[in-house]
């Protein structure tokens, strides 16, 4: 299978793990890591599902988090209920890569991908991390999927980008 | 009479423990956090100074362990308290459970789990 495209149904079986932000309790709480069942939670939301190669790494970190901080409101306003970053690292890397964007809520959500499983049943992978992507599920629905394949450039998975075909 | 923290093992110890206990107590902890290191010696003094079997019973859940459980409570932070009477989640003083090592609030929630214990304890005593 080569991708998602808008119009398919977002497939069954899909999971990720993520440990829950524990907000302002930080100091007097520890996260647990848990299985987030995607297919089912993306039937009754619309959500931005956004692929980053890796967590801390220069594009992600420098561009594409701020871009959807910046546009938290924006994508509410268009009705979106979650915004979620997905990469191959493992979800207390995720969570700490959370923590270092500044966000303590559930506003976004950063997740692990396991072993790229769900990307790499879409094809949309290179090696073993993800390729830099964006879908916007609604509710149970693909709506948008598109790679960003230049090298710097979140044109296409960006807040703006996405926010344009919303 | 005093009694000791009770160390859940499994998902049936847990229904067993809620099931015999009027009122329960529970601090679902791993042993890698550390807010739930910290308070843990004041959950021991709680169980000391309040427990009461068949009345009322201070239990510890190792989420790690005993996942079963820690799933079925949608447990996501440590330590978290919860609160069982009859068998059923109660919230008490208004917390539906208790997140974080927040000892002011265990407190007050155990000594009038506590205190409603004791009256119950009483009047089974008394019914005699």
């Amino acid at each position: 299978m080569s991708g998602l495209k808008a119009g398919d149904a977002f497939p069954e079986g899909v999971s990720f793990t993520y440990i829950a932000p524990t907000g302002e309790l930080d100091l007097t709480a520890c996260g647990l890591g848990v299985q987030y069942d995607a297919s089912k939670e993306f039937k009754n939301k619309k959500v931005v599902l956004v692929a980053v190669p890796g967590a801390f790494t220069p594009t992600c970190q420098e561009q594409h988090v701020p871009s959807y901080l910046a546009n938290l409101d924006n994508l509410k306003a268009k009705g979106v209920d979650q915004v979620i970053f997905i990469a191959s690292n493992d979800h207390w890397v995720m969570a700490a890569w959370g923590k270092a964007n500044g966000v303590k809520d559930e506003s976004i959500l950063f997740m692990s991908d396991p072993g790229t499983a769900f990307s790499k049943s879409i094809g949309w992978t290179q090696g073993d991390r993800t390729l830099r992507y964006a879908i916007v599920v609604d509710h149970g629905k693909v709506t948008y999927a598109e790679i960003d394949s230049v090298r710097g450039s979140i044109a296409n998975t960006g807040a703006e980008g996405v926010l344009a075909k919303l | 009479m005093a009694d000791n923290v009770k160390q859940i093992a499994s998902a049936a110890d847990f229904s067993s423990l809620l099931a015999s206990t009027q009122y329960v107590v529970a601090d679902f902890y791993a042993d890698w956090c550390g807010p739930c290191k910290a308070i843990a010696p004041k959950y021991v003094e709680l169980a000391k100074q309040h427990s009461l079997p068949g009345f009322m019973a201070f239990a510890k859940v190792n989420v790690d362990t005993v996942q079963a459980v820690a799933q079925e409570y949608g447990i996501t932070a440590m330590p978290t308290f919860l609160f069982f009477k009859d068998g059923k989640k109660v919230a008490v003083n208004g917390n539906a459970m208790i997140q974080g090592a927040d000892w002011n609030t265990l407190r007050l929630a155990s000594e009038k789990m506590a205190r409603l214990a004791k009256e119950k304890a009483i009047a089974a005593g008394g019914a005699k």
